[in-house]
């Protein structure tokens, strides 16, 4: 099967980028670590350099054809961070995490011993977050420095500014005055100015910033992250922006949402101003990118005065892109980072990136119609293009103030005609679009007349305005009802893998360590000792196959892969999501997130959200099981309801075809190529509390009655049994031997409790260490993690007398968790009491339900 | 047979200026910053005292036969650090390879010249010839480790052939203060770390010993440094304002710094808010040695930009009781007004000041600055701390008056 994909893919011949643009890396001076911030070239065209760890270097030789014939020295050391440099005349202006500094050689040694202090003039907590990044110049000689919020609580994440101008972009004048510019940013890394002399800043995902966007910055212009209103006439009555709600203020929509799958943690980005010398983008905006360690290009245009335009792919693979900067010759020159963040390897150091000539076709640029658009080609189109060969999806985003917004209202917009321009440049495509979304558009099978392939066939597009129609009635990053907080976000699901990572799984030759791609051989990995993921270490692994059986489900795992190896998830013992490296292939054939059923139909996937070896990726599987009726005719097919890959929709909606199991484990598979795996998470999405059948309440009534207490920390109203404290309730005389108990709870983050049938005791706890966890049976002990505290789950006990012996399971949320068996004399003379403790100081127990009911033998 | 007698010749004319290199070493010894054991009984007169047999440093003398005489005391015969001499911190052993003033044969060669101040390590430019120095400190550098060079990416920085600066988030001082997200680290070539809020200029503390640790690289970033030496004078007491005052609404801002060749310096710019001008400063600090003790001083030039009233020298730990004040001492290269003030923590502060002061408060706490039209004013701010203060101390201070 794979073969003869690879086979097709290899047959059409793609065009890759390495065919027009080479890319040389500089060596670092050696055993230093250059982790750029900023770049820009001296008058006597050195290569002026500023890194995370506060040095200057300056390259000689940066543009010599030979790489190696540059020459490193370092300039200054000592400084705050330099995430920003520009040069002005003969001086280096920096910005330092504190200050906005001037560095200047005045006695021409090649080291700027003199560093003056053009400002100071804004507020830092000492948070690690409160990055300050820069550094482009207006004509008026102004030039612009963007500063982060700071992190706080409650998630690490939450962006907060708590001194002045955190969020905010700042212009500071040649005089050293400062004018806080515009609000609204969470962690801008990038900024520059386009030809047209526009200011724009990136921004990096997160609360209230659903994807990474570029922003055209206007003076007062807000672009989402409230934290920064602080500082605006709107709280001078000591008001803090609510981390939560939205503020009342509607943002301005950012020119580009970049698509997740292209862009996690975007740098700056520089206009393409070199007259042909990078290739045929002339104006457009080359930009850095960290996490997926690629190059983007962008182009805007106006539409009723609101900016907005398209993104493309312009080169993949290269390294941790923080800062581009184009050289005198008309070659790029890429700075990498990644200090922290995980980001494509190289993480740091420097590299060149030449245009050789060739034109490719590409498409140039996108520009929007009343009715659809019109496509743009670097070269004349072969021939006309069926309406067919284009896929446009589009998109919105929420608001809101959790991490990052998924792809929301996926759709298709079908294309209704195409047309090409008599100069064969030119494609009028035709469809019913509609402001206020994204547009994914890929084109399949476009040639030149040359009979050039298209390097890049997908571009994504931002419709903030449709020319003519007016304002529109949403923006894509809608605002919307946030999530109700922590709880909701954990609420239901079980985290398979949290502190015994093996426990709640079968397998064989599979290990837990820190695994990266093994730079000799990027077909393997090299582990260590650590913990972030399990790999299938022996080339005869077993499947990695968890205990619990699942229903309808929504699971999510994280996954990486070494070049060129596939492997994949098993779901109702039979369909498989497949996971496929072929980045080491021309074009990066990914065959990640295609889904193979169990009669052996493929279904490929709706893009490539897959970023390449090394990387990690997240994998969301929304699964229903199929419904049968009494005589076990088939009532509902099996069904995938969503696959995604980092956020970015692949399938939804497919039927999976003839499944039997209605309960089934999730499967890794082992014996494939190797696959890194961590954080395997279900949520079971079948009622955890269903009615009937026999179940009776123990729900008191008023007081503790049916339960009896010695304890004050037990108390009971409006049918909720709630402890706070230590203390035990007991119901004696109730249990008969065969029996299941059903609790629905909550406890509290280091609470501690228990539920005993007779002798045998089951654990109540979900955080607190050293201590048998949730759904451990007396000496049967549960070390996984599977809940968050404070979040309700369902907790049911099973006791069967079986022969001879005495059987407990403990199910969470339905899923078998653990089970427990002695001989029947275990279950002692105390059988038919039932217990609730809190054992724990402190703890904090809620039951709004508890039931019991006889299992029939 | 004949080159043992010769070295025995040598080492036998060698042995006065061994004799008085032992002397200073025994001088430095007894006035240490930490001060326990003080033993000013008699005055010493200068410690400079050039060798009466300084033509002895004529005769070529092999470099392990310099090393013997002058550093072996302290330092050990193989340069470990385990020499007879008792201090009260054992000398540095080279053979670890840690130079805190640098490791190049140059800086070794400016600390054998220098000495490092604050330390029982003298300064020998008067008593050894400059090509004996020059083989010592070669001599010295084959003690340690192969090579220590210092690259780029060493988390370690060391004040080796050049002053040092660092910006970064300095950590509290004690439990009571803040730290400073906005701070500045100077390091000196003998051997003080000067930490500064970068926000206000005001000098936090004066350190001794190694740079620094620069472990904001680690991690996400953003985390504070770690200075390395240990504290000598704590000035962040959270009473201590700006260095200058002006009247109301004085401010105190950054306004660069230069790595010079010799000092670091830094700058910065007082004003207040009813003047349209300001008073434009620059500061370096070094290590001093005194009659009553080591200290540090602090070296200001200030001058004006535009129409800006005189400003005050406000002294740091000038809310402690005031013991003593010894007007007009004359060291020979400036005369001082010294004020001794004893601190919460028993230990006594003395402070010259010297330079264009016209002082109008005896207690130190009116000293106004004349900052000419023209040119600038010069300040030298000296500070001994020391345990004791009595009339043998007062004495020795005072003996210095002409």
């Amino acid at each position: 099967m794979n073969m003869i994909l690879l086979t097709l893919l290899l047959s059409i011949n793609p065009a890759v980028e390495s065919d027009y643009w080479t890319v040389e890396h500089f060596t670092n001076p050696e055993g230093q670590i250059l982790e750029i911030g900023g770049m820009d070239f001296l008058p006597d065209g050195r290569l002026v350099v500023s890194t995370r760890r506060g040095q200057i270097w300056t390259i000689e030789n940066a543009l010599a054809d030979d790489p190696a014939e540059a020459v490193f020295r370092l300039a200054a050391e000592g400084l705050h961070e330099g995430l920003g440099l520009k040069v002005v005349g003969e001086d280096v202006l920096l910005v330092q995490r504190g200050e906005l500094s001037r560095l200047r050689d005045l006695d021409r040694d090649g080291e700027f011993e003199t560093i003056d202090t053009i400002t100071q003039d804004w507020g830092m907590t000492g948070n690690y977050h409160e990055f300050a990044f820069g550094l482009p110049e207006d004509a008026e000689g102004n030039v612009y420095v963007s500063l982060n919020v700071g992190f706080w609580d409650p998630e690490w994440w939450h962006g907060r500014s708590r001194a002045p101008w955190r969020g905010w972009v700042l212009q500071i004048a040649p005089d050293g005055t400062v004018t806080p510019f515009a609000s609204g940013l969470r962690s801008p890394c990038g900024l520059g100015i386009d030809s047209e002399g526009r200011l724009l800043a990136t921004d990096n995902q997160g609360d209230w910033m659903a994807a990474c966007p570029i922003v055209h910055v206007r003076e007062g212009g807000f672009y989402g992250h409230p934290a920064s209103l602080q500082w605006t006439d709107d709280y001078t009555d000591g008001r803090v922006p609510s981390t939560t709600i939205p503020p009342g203020r509607t943002p301005d929509p950012p020119a580009i949402w970049i698509p997740y799958a292209w862009s996690r943690s975007t740098g700056n980005l520089e206009p393409d101003v070199t007259d042909g010398a990078f290739g045929p983008f002339e104006d457009q905006l080359l930009v850095a990118e960290l996490t997926n360690g690629m190059l983007l290009r962008a182009q805007l245009e106006e539409v009723d005065g609101i900016t907005q335009g398209a993104c493309f792919k312009f080169m993949q693979r290269l390294g941790s892109a923080c800062r581009v900067t184009f050289a005198p010759d008309g070659s790029l020159i890429v700075g990498f980072t990644n200090r922290g963040w995980g980001g494509y390897p190289p993480g740091h150091g420097i590299a060149r990136v030449r245009f050789n000539g060739v034109e490719p076709m590409e498409i140039d640029r996108v520009s929007i119609q009343p009715d659809g658009f019109d496509l743009e080609f670097t070269k004349p189109l072969d021939a006309e293009v069926s309406p067919d060969s284009l896929t446009m999806t589009a998109y919105d985003y929420n608001w809101w103030w959790d991490y990052g917004s998924p792809e929301q209202n996926v759709h298709d917009i079908p294309v209704t005609s195409t047309s090409l321009s008599p100069d064969k440049r030119t494609l009028k495509v035709t469809a019913p679009i509609e402001a206020g979304w994204c547009i994914r558009m890929r084109l399949d099978d476009i040639v030149a007349e040359d009979g050039t392939p298209l390097l890049h066939d997908e571009f994504g597009y931002t419709i903030n305005r449709v020319p003519g129609a007016g304002p529109p009635s949403k923006a894509v990053a809608r605002e919307v009802r946030p999530p109700d907080g922590r709880d909701d976000r954990e609420s239901g699901w079980l985290r398979l893998t949290w502190g015994s990572v093996f426990e709640q799984w079968n397998s064989d030759g599979w290990k837990l360590g820190e695994a990266e791609l093994d730079p000799e051989d990027r077909t393997r990995f090299t582990t260590r000792e650590g913990n972030s993921a399990v790999v299938n270490a022996q080339p005869m692994s077993s499947d990695f196959v968890s205990r619990g059986r699942f229903g309808d489900m929504h699971m999510r795992l994280k996954f990486m892969l070494p070049e060129g190896s596939t492997t994949g998830v098993r779901i109702l013992d039979g369909p498989t999501i497949e996971l496929g490296d072929n980045s080491h292939l021309p074009g990066y054939p990914s065959t990640s997130g295609a889904l193979i059923l169990g009669d052996g139909t493929r279904i490929e996937p709706a893009t490539n959200a897959y970023q390449g070896a090394g990387m990690w990726h997240e994998l969301h599987a929304v699964v229903r099981v199929p419904r049968f009726d009494a005589n076990g005719n088939l009532v509902e097919e099996a069904v995938v309801e969503s696959i995604s890959i980092d956020g970015t929709a692949l399938h939804a909606n497919v039927p999976l075809g003839p499944v039997d199991a209605t309960r089934s484990p999730i499967a890794i598979i082992g014996s494939r190529g190797p696959v890194g795996i961590a954080d395997i998470r279900v949520k079971p999405l079948d009622e955890a509390w269903p009615a009937g059948d026999g179940w009776t309440s123990l729900q008191p009534e008023g007081d503790l009655a049916p339960w009896t207490s010695d304890s004050s920390a037990w108390s009971s109203a409006d049918g909720v049994l709630r402890c706070d404290g230590t203390g035990a309730i007991t119901i004696e005389r109730l249990l008969p031997a065969d029996v299941s108990v059903r609790a629905s709870l909550r406890i509290n983050e280091g609470g501690r409790a228990e539920l005993s049938l007779g002798d045998q005791i089951v654990s109540i706890n979900n955080s607190s260490n050293a201590h048998p966890r949730t759904g451990s049976i007396d000496d049967a002990v549960v070390r996984t993690e599977l809940l968050a505290p404070e979040n309700r789950f369902v907790l049911r006990i099973d006791r069967a007398i079986e022969g001879d012996l005495v059987r407990i399971t403990a199910h969470v949320n339905n899923v078998l968790v653990n089970e427990w068996s002695s001989p029947r004399e275990d279950i002692g003379d105390d059988s038919h009491v039932l217990r609730l403790k809190s054992v724990e100081y402190g703890t904090k127990v809620e039951l709004d339900g508890i039931q019991w009911r006889p299992i029939e033998p | 047979m004949s080159k043992p007698k010769l070295s025995s010749v040598v080492l036998i004319l060698m042995i006065p200026i061994g004799f008085v290199a032992l002397w200073a070493l025994a001088w430095w010894s007894a006035h240490q910053m930490t001060g326990d054991r003080i033993a000013a009984t008699t005055r010493p007169i200068t410690p400079w005292i050039r060798p009466a047999n300084s033509a002895a440093s004529s005769t070529p003398t092999s470099a392990k036969t310099l090393y013997l005489v002058y550093c072996a005391q302290c330092h050990g015969e193989t340069g470990d650090g385990n020499g007879t001499r008792q201090l009260d911190r054992p000398a540095r052993s080279f053979r670890d390879g840690g130079f805190s003033f640098g490791n190049t044969p140059e800086a070794i060669f400016r600390t054998i010249s220098n000495g490092i101040g604050g330390t029982p390590m003298p300064g020998y430019a008067d008593s050894i010839s400059v090509s004996d120095r020059r083989k010592l400190a070669e001599y010295v550098r084959t003690l340690g480790p192969e090579t220590i060079d210092v690259a780029a990416s060493d988390m370690i920085m060391h004040v080796t052939d050049r002053p040092r600066i660092v910006r970064g988030h300095l950590p509290s001082l004690a439990s009571d203060r803040p730290d400073h997200p906005r701070g500045l680290l100077l390091g000196t070539m003998d051997g003080l770390t000067l930490q500064y809020a970068a926000d206000d200029v005001r000098l936090l503390a004066v350190r001794q010993g190694d740079f620094v640790e620069r472990t904001d690289w680690s991690g996400r970033g953003g985390s504070e440094l770690k200075p390395l030496g240990r504290v000598i004078d704590l000035l962040d007491d959270g009473i201590n304002g700006p260095l200058l005052d002006l009247g109301d609404g004085t401010t105190l801002q950054l306004t660069g710094t230069v790595a010079g060749e010799r000092h670091p310096i830094l700058r910065f710019k007082a004003a207040c808010s009813d003047a349209t001008g300001a008073i434009l400063g620059s500061e370096w600090c070094e290590a001093t040695t005194h009659p009553v003790g080591t200290g540090y001083r602090r070296i200001l030039q200030l001058s004006r930009s535009g129409g800006c009233p005189d400003p005050k020298l406000r002294l740091p730990g000038a809310h402690h009781p005031l013991v003593d004040v010894i007007s007009d001492t004359d060291e020979g290269d400036r005369r001082r007004t010294w004020f001794v003030r004893r601190r919460p923590d028993g230990l006594y502060v003395i402070t010259g000041v010297s330079g264009s002061i016209v002082e109008s408060n005896r207690n130190g706490e009116d000293l106004v600055i004349q900052v000419p039209d023209e040119g600038h004013a010069d300040i030298e701010l000296t500070t001994i701390i020391r345990p004791t203060w009595n009339e043998t101390a007062a004495t020795a201070l005072r003996g210095v008056i002409r």
